[in-house]
């Protein structure tokens, strides 16, 4: 008996090893397959470089299902750009290669820039215009007469391992991503829902524990941001209306900041006087919400229905009140429940479209921080610049290979922020192993191997286990790179050729190449976290400056794309007191929108000019008395007189504002402690 | 039936091409409508689907451009 159970115990031992290596050798099936696919196109064709092919193949090919269809897209269209740009460059600068080469660093750094600046996959379509000019290049400078030839097989062999690639992994794989972000962004509603309760029910046992908590939850509706471009390309329905998938995010931030307007004011105000206005509010708001302030947040049901959500803004707004304290916070609250309503529209588009309602996209194209980007470009333009002086200086056969090679390198591992030294480290230990690999393979297993099925059989039995390896985390800095190079350290043409010396000279090159990549990432290295997240702090306060003294006219919507951008660009490391600052801005700033709106025409009768100017000044004396001047302004003004309830709104504005500089005082004077 | 390549410039371009392009922009105006109208939400796998639309849609462009003898 003792042994039957001992079997049963290795049974399933074995069984539970065998479901867990079926994902990654599935995916390493897939891989073969679209990079054979993508060589027997290339064959078919008689295309001269055929391994281009099957590089891109294995390039386009991830595990996550969404990124590779749109990726592939955006991929196209950059081979394109790429190959253009290739041909013009040759035709303006024929038979002067300084000139030449000087606009290709360039070309290589511009698209650099522009892929640290878009978001996500559009940001692919730059990085192949840059590297697909230097592959071109890199062969057409030997015979620049030839150059458009050289760019058409270039571009067909790179958009036949796109094809390929794409149709391969999307075919044979239905992806999950929208289903995660569902799962990721339904406990975020649920959970904002119960803070605004808790905070209500003062259930925190500090400031600090809510902060905290709010903080946790600023992170966390950040990271969304690429899973939606995962789920776009996943569901027609999903990239067609993904403005409402941004739009949910953004609801997120919106919500926060509302419920940290509650949050401070009843803080500020004396207990008694606090508990009766949160219970007011509180009366509001629907019984699983009140409930969750002492249970589990996923309790709270109506706050992932967007009518739900609208039913609770229509109360808190109807709510008739002439005291100050309870319109700031009813509309805190308010503020809340419609941005909830927002994100709860978004999860009806994951969960049941036909429930979502339409909102119209908004194309603002914001740039959170311009120096990430301008330092990915000097990488680029210098760490392959100077691959480029040592082949001209050496006049090394293999030099083309290595400058396309330290292009694909710093650009690829750019974007990687903080982590890209170590993914330069990896690249190279990686092209090592698949130097030795290709070595083996084309010179032990490939010899004699005359028909394409024998050879697609043979290379896939390296793509299999390289291909598992690379969708492993803790492997995958040096199998993806192993995998990626495999093909072209193959180098397989339409007659295989078996020349040791070529083998050799090509795989130096392609190693030079990536070691120079990863020097140029460490010389040359990313802004550090910490002074980061500084300068996007000190950005938004720049802009609130701005915004205050009407040097910019930003709209709301425009404002909070703003902060937004901000937000989601944060590191990850950041410390979070310093998403707590970009949400206090992007609060000051809302409420600086919604009184210039206010006061236009006179509708509050009294003027905003002081607190304006003391804002943008960061003098914070100077703006206590002058909100407090403006507010007591406004409050002699009788309610008989037109717009009553205007002024209201516009006197909790001023509170707001006020409550909110004195609790974050640091960052608004200029001088945030944190990090000094 | 047999088409013959496309002079633009001095560059000979495949017939091929302008006709994928085509039947690419056919096939994402169809989606749009389908998108619109909410039929995509029947389609079990959208991916496998669209391929299948294009290649349809592609084989239909030049089977008409081929009787109505344009390119050829």
């Amino acid at each position: 008996m003792a042994e039957a159970a001992t079997q049963a115990r290795r049974r399933n031992r074995i069984l539970t090893a065998f479901a867990a290596a079926m994902p990654p050798l599935l995916y390493g099936v897939r891989l073969a397959t679209a990079v054979s696919l993508a060589l027997f196109v290339a064959f078919y064709l008689q295309l001269e470089t055929p391994y281009w092919a099957g590089t891109t193949a294995a390039i386009v090919c991830q595990p996550v299902v969404g990124s590779t269809l749109l990726k592939g897209l955006f991929r196209l269209i950059g081979s394109a750009i790429g190959a253009v740009a290739a041909v013009l460059l040759t035709m303006a600068f024929p038979q002067e290669r300084v000139g030449f080469l000087f606009c290709m660093l360039v070309w290589a750094g511009a698209c650099s820039f522009v892929a640290t600046l878009l978001r996500n996959f559009a940001a692919y379509a730059a990085m192949l215009a840059g590297y697909t000019l230097i592959i071109i290049a890199g062969t057409s400078i030997a015979a620049p007469g030839h150059v458009f030839d050289i760019a058409i097989n270039r571009a067909s062999e790179i958009c036949i391992g796109i094809v390929a690639g794409t149709l391969v992994i999307g075919l044979t794989d239905l992806g999950n991503a929208p289903q995660r972000l569902s799962g990721l962004l339904a406990p975020l509603i649920t959970e904002i829902a119960a803070h605004l309760s808790r905070v209500l029910t003062s259930k925190f046992s500090s400031q600090q524990e809510s902060s905290a908590i709010r903080r946790a939850l600023i992170a966390r509706a950040a990271a969304l941001d690429p899973l939606i471009d995962q789920a776009a390309g996943e569901s027609p329905e999903l990239l067609q209306r993904r403005a409402l998938l941004r739009a949910a995010t953004n609801g997120l931030f919106d919500a926060l900041s509302g419920a940290r307007i509650v949050e401070t004011h009843l803080q500020n105000l004396p207990a008694r006087e606090a508990a009766e206005t949160a219970h007011t509010i509180l009366e509001k708001l629907p019984p699983d919400w009140r409930a969750a302030a002492a249970g589990p947040a996923d309790a709270i049901v109506s706050a992932l229905d967007r009518e739900s959500n609208l039913r609770v803004v229509r109360g808190l707004l109807a709510l008739r009140t002439t005291d100050l304290s309870l319109r700031l916070t009813a509309d805190g609250a308010a503020d809340v429940a419609s941005s909830l309503a927002v994100a709860a529209n978004g999860l009806a588009l994951l969960r049941d479209p036909a429930r979502a309602q339409h909102v119209p996209p908004n194309f603002t194209f914001v740039v959170a921080d311009y120096l990430p980007a301008l330092i990915n470009a000097l990488r680029v333009f210098f760490g392959v610049g100077a691959v480029v002086l040592f082949w001209l200086v050496s006049a090394w056969p293999s030099g083309p290979q290595a400058i396309i090679f330290a292009t694909i390198t710093i650009m690829v591992f750019s974007p990687l922020q903080g982590r890209s030294v170590r993914g330069a480290i990896g690249q190279s230990v990686g092209t090592g192993i698949s130097a030795i690999l290709a070595g083996i393979f084309k010179f032990g297993l490939l010899v004699n191997r005359d028909s394409f099925l024998a050879f697609a059989l043979v290379i896939s039995i390296g793509l299999i286990p390289l291909g598992a390896l690379s969708s492993l985390p803790l492997a995958a800095p040096f199998f993806v790179p192993a995998t990626l190079n495999f093909v072209p350290m193959l180098a397989p043409t339409n007659h295989m050729t078996f020349d040791t010396i070529t083998f050799l000279n090509t795989a130096f090159g392609l190693l030079v190449g990536c070691a120079a990549g990863g020097t140029a990432l460490v010389l040359i290295p990313h802004l550090p976290a910490k002074i980061a997240s500084q300068r996007l702090v000190d950005l938004s306060l720049h802009d609130l400056r701005r915004l205050a003294a009407d040097t910019r006219d930003w709209t709301l919507r425009e404002w909070q794309s703003r902060m937004y951008a901000r937000l989601i660009a944060m590191p990850e490391t950041a410390e979070p007191i310093l998403r707590s600052y970009l949400v206090a801005a992007l609060s000051v700033g809302i409420q600086v929108i919604r009184l210039k709106r206010l006061s236009k025409h006179g509708r509050i009768g009294a003027e905003l000019t002081q607190v304006h100017m003391s804002l943008a000044a960061g003098d914070l004396a100077k703006l206590r008395q002058a909100l407090s001047t403006l507010n007591n302004d406004i409050a002699v003004i009788p309610d008989k007189v037109p717009g009553a309830h205007g002024r209201l709104r516009a006197r909790a504005a001023l509170l707001a504002i006020e409550e909110t500089v004195n609790r974050q005082s640091e960052f608004f004077e200029g001088r945030p402690d944190e990090l000094r | 039936m047999s088409f013959v390549e496309i002079n633009v410039f001095g560059i000979l371009i495949s017939p091929f091409v302008p006709l994928m392009a085509l039947a690419f922009a056919i096939t994402m105006l169809l989606r749009w409508i389908a998108v619109k109208n909410g039929w995509a939400r029947s389609i079990w796998h959208p991916a496998l689907f669209e391929v299948s639309v294009f290649v349809i849609i592609l084989t239909m462009t030049v089977l008409l451009f081929g009787s109505l003898r344009i390119y050829t």
